[in-house]
């Protein structure tokens, strides 16, 4: 008899899990709560003839063997070559860097070699970190021997880097950025760019602690392949995990928003909709966020007192904003050639900048010299403005996800953002016909984004690989039998690449074949 | 949720190193040998006059024995139920009101945190007593639940009235308990105040559990004392006390099994099935902390087992080594006395289960000295199952009078 599998959550995880089961002969229905597929990968028309990515607006964790797997290309998926990243800077050039070396720009050779020697040690650390998030977590336990090797292996791993290397990254993986980069650069532009990439969707400044591992993760993803965009948006991208989610029979509901996990005795039995609808399944995968998941649609009284207490007290507190500017004619930004303009873009003057832009969201308060991370779509993607025109897509990290009054907040985060902006890009102001402010709190309200957290649960050493989201549930088995678990809150946390959904995938097999 | 309302603390009581039970007027003034230790926060007894004869008097007539230092919560609340059952190991839906249920809580890996017992007061309002402190865990377990906690160890008093003529003296105070079974309850209206007895013990004789409100405490003590005067009423320490729960069989946290929450290294902690206490879980209800360990263990053995030991010759077995037959070291005891009921020694002991099986003898290995000589002897034992001293008037409705 073919096993029913409910998903919980149409955003780009559920739908890979989606379809990598249908692909296993499972009847799969996939359940999301608001009226659009796609989470944090979607693209919305926020002025008249300007559309943007909703939230996340680059790949850098892509792997294509998924792309191929899924037939993404045949259902419309196209990418951009890999594009660098650009520090900019009020006074002479910007400088423009890959993940291996640095590219163009008015740096001083021997920084150009430090950053070369540098990166090919962090890249190679990248790969091993790399390695282990295409891995399912080792368990920790004392009463199965077996759990054992996950753990021995993942040892054995980190001993083959090499003496060197596995000092480096017992030594660094604590380490705040600030530091790591001070031993290494002095380029004030570039440690500012790297701190920022370091920090960018985690709840940290460059001088917190833990900001290398976080810069680590996204190295990780990098040695992937760097960062892509997709043309016609993070929608598109979704629009080609939809077909071919429906090309092997899933079926998606929207405006499903599941209100329970139900359970009959030891496994779950089915779902519970908003509308009072029952959904009955014979497995359940949940890609929500692993706290609401479980301590909201399960209940406690099916957890553990352990469990609860851990999974209530992660550390989940999202401060990334998005704004989204909508340009009338061309604009450049300074010290930025023509061919590097559709660049991803990065505004952070020096590490301590960033580390002040951070410190008072610790408050609820945002900063007044904001750092960003900027991208302008429609340099290589015509779809997305009116011909002659562009879009600005702006990351905005450390805004206060709790705040008294929304409109007042947004109102402040989009003035503050082109004041910053215009500092690089001096003729904004008169060319603006359109701006859009994505508060944290809406990634929550308007994409279920819970705490608004790029990765559901803070993506720190404590709450990584096999700790994360926490040491029983590591495995993306959830407590009660019939009921998995993918999405940003499972190893390997956050990021448009659906690892998660693989690995949750993969556990399904192997435990429903058992 | 309220967490400990220090009401009867003064805010001077951190310069107390050790608070007096509410008794403690009248145990100070029968403590003739001036034995006293300490029991978390409270100085009590050790013994009053006589070891020996508090014993004698628990056993053949009534003693008292001053429990105020038992850890107390209330448990009130709409979930209440659905609390305690997600809690404990045994279905506690089937503890009707006015029944007393003795419990085990556990770990997610099963392994045992605290014993207790519950009171079922009166619809959905429990009380539970336990040896450790448990307000930390409680409000943890509590996430989820419509339930309110309240630790109230020092706002109530406790007395233990055991003994074949405790019945009769509690009527004759004027509490009728002569409809009570064991492990059942009653409220009663005391002064104005609630309190609250039940059928239960830790002495495994016929006895009875008297929980008031501190204010009328001296009152109970004062009434009990007088009513059961003509009825051999004696005070009891704990070591008395100690004598009969070995007789009786029960194990006590810290001593016969570490609080799992205590244990650092593994394997130190014990479960249910561990310490003979498998009758308390319940696979049938819903789920409960540490549920898929025990089932493991239940459906794939468990590494130890606690037991019962009478022990050949006049030695005491305390923390005596313990061999089977191959000579292969299998365990050791956790607590041992002389049971002056069966004249005989008497022993718990927690044992690998790999080394050992019932169809063996246990050889103790017991250190003793004689003026100051230390001695060593090995001794076979019985393993027996069951408590070592059951009387049947401990389960006799209605109880025996006189």
């Amino acid at each position: 008899m073919t096993k029913s599998i409910a998903v919980i959550g149409a955003g780009h995880n559920g739908l890979i899990a989606a379809t990598l089961l249908a692909q296993q002969g499972f009847k799969v229905a996939v359940y999301e709560a608001s009226a659009s597929i796609g989470g944090g990968a979607q693209t919305h028309e926020f002025a008249p003839g300007f559309k943007t990515s909703s939230i996340a607006h680059l790949l850098f964790h892509w792997d294509s063997k998924l792309e191929s797997q899924l037939a993404l290309q045949q259902n419309g998926l196209r990418l951009s070559a890999p594009l660098p990243s650009v520090a900019l800077s009020t006074e002479g050039s910007a400088i423009v860097y890959d993940h291996h070396q640095l590219l163009a720009g008015d740096y001083s050779e021997v920084e150009a070699v430090h950053y070369r020697e540098a990166m090919l040690r962090f890249n190679s650390l990248a790969q091993w970190l790399a390695r282990e998030n295409k891995k399912i977590p080792a368990r920790l336990g004392w009463d199965r021997w077996r759990d054992a090797l996950p753990a021995l292996g993942m040892m054995i791993r980190m001993r083959l880097l090499g003496r060197d290397l596995m000092r480096d990254l017992l030594r660094l993986g604590t380490m705040a950025i600030h530091d790591v980069l001070n031993e290494e650069l002095t380029d004030n532009r570039l440690k500012g760019a790297l701190a920022l990439d370091a920090v960018l969707g985690s709840h940290c400044g460059s001088r917190s602690g833990n900001s290398f591992f976080s810069w680590l993760h996204r190295l990780s993803g990098l040695s992937q392949g760097g960062y892509l965009q997709v043309l016609g948006g993070m929608g598109a991208l979704t629009g080609a995990l939809i077909s071919a989610a429906q090309s092997h029979g899933v079926s998606i509901h929207t405006n499903a928003r599941v209100l329970k996990i139900n359970t009959r005795g030891e496994r779950v039995s089915g779902l519970t909709l908003e509308s009072g609808q029952e959904i009955y399944s014979d497995a359940i995968l949940s890609a929500m966020s692993a706290p609401h998941a479980l301590l909201n649609l399960l209940g406690a009284h099916a957890l553990s007192v352990e469990q609860s207490h851990q999974l209530r007290h992660l550390r989940q507190r999202g401060n990334v904003a998005k704004v989204h500017i909508a340009i009338k004619g061309q604009v450049q930004f300074h010290g930025v050639s023509s061919a590097h303009q559709s660049a991803r873009m990065l505004i952070a003057p020096s590490s301590e900048a960033v580390d002040n832009a951070f410190n008072p969201v610790k408050y609820q308060q945002c900063a007044n010299d904001l750092v960003m991370e900027l991208h302008v779509p429609s340099v290589l993607d015509d779809t997305l403005a009116p011909a002659g025109h562009q879009v600005v897509s702006a990351i905005v990290p450390f805004i206060p996800f709790d705040c008294a009054d929304p409109n007042q907040l947004r109102h402040e985060v989009t003035e503050k953002t082109l004041a910053v902006i215009e500092k690089y890009m001096p003729q904004i102001r008169g060319h603006v016909v359109a701006s859009e402010c994505l508060l944290p709190i809406e990634m929550e309200s308007r994409f279920n984004i819970p705490k608004g957290h790029w990765h559901h649960t803070e993506l720190a050493i404590d709450q990584a690989l096999m700790l994360r989201p926490i040491p029983r549930l590591a495995q993306y088995r959830g407590p009660v039998n019939g009921l998995w678990l993918c999405g940003a809150s499972m190893h390997p946390g956050g990021g448009i690449h659906g690892r998660s959904a693989q690995l949750a995938v993969d556990t399904i097999l192997q435990d429903l074949r058992a | 949720m309220s967490g400990i309302e220090p009401a009867t603390l003064s805010k001077e009581h951190h310069r107390q190193v050790a608070l007096k039970t509410p008794f403690h007027p009248r145990t100070s003034e029968l403590n003739e040998l001036n034995l006293w230790h300490r029991w978390r926060d409270y100085t009590v007894s050790d013994a009053y006059f006589s070891t020996a004869l508090e014993y004698t008097a628990l056993r053949n007539s009534t003693a008292v024995f001053d429990a105020s230092p038992l850890t107390k919560h209330l448990i009130t609340g709409p979930d209440a139920l659905l609390f305690l059952n997600r809690l404990m190991t045994r279905d506690v839906a089937k503890v009707r009101p006015k029944r007393v249920a003795y419990s085990v809580w556990c770990d997610e890996d099963g392994q045992v945190i605290d014993d207790g017992t519950l009171f079922h007061i009166s619809d959905g309002v429990y009380r539970l007593c336990s040896q450790e402190r448990q307000a930390n865990w409680l409000h943890r377990a509590a996430f989820g639940f419509d339930v309110a906690i309240s630790e109230e160890t020092h706002q109530v008093a406790a007395l233990a009235v055991q003994g074949p003529t405790s019945a009769t003296v509690l009527i004759k105070a004027g509490f009728d308990v002569s409809a009570l079974k064991p492990f059942e309850l009653n409220e009663f209206t005391f002064e104005a105040h609630k309190i609250q007895i039940s059928r239960t013990g830790f002495t495994g004789d016929l006895g009875y559990e008297v929980f008031c409100p501190n204010p009328v405490a001296l009152k109970l003590w004062d009434q009990l004392f007088s009513a059961g005067e003509s009825y051999g009423i004696k005070p009891m320490g704990t070591h008395a006390l100690e004598i009969a729960r070995l007789e009786a069989g029960f194990v006590q946290a810290g001593v016969d099994f570490l609080p799992a929450d205590h244990a650092i290294r593994a394997g130190r902690s014990r479960s249910p099935f561990e310490l003979d206490l498998g009758r308390l879980v319940d696979f049938d209800k819903p789920f409960f902390n540490g549920r898929a360990a025990l089932k493991a263990q239940a459906d794939c053995g468990y590494p130890r087992q606690l037991l019962r030991l009478k022990v050949k010759g006049n030695k005491i077995a305390k923390d005596a080594y313990l061999y089977n037959e191959r000579r292969e070291h299998i365990g050791s005891v956790t607590s041992a006395t002389w049971s002056p009921m069966l004249k005989q020694s008497i022993a718990l002991a927690s044992v690998n289960r790999e080394l050992w099986s019932r169809s063996e003898h246990v050889i103790a290995e017991i250190y003793y000295q004689k003026e100051l000589q230390w001695s060593r002897v090995n001794v076979s034992c019985e393993v027996i199952d069951g408590p070592f001293f059951d009387p049947p008037r401990r389960k006799q409705t209605p109880p025996a009078r006189v």
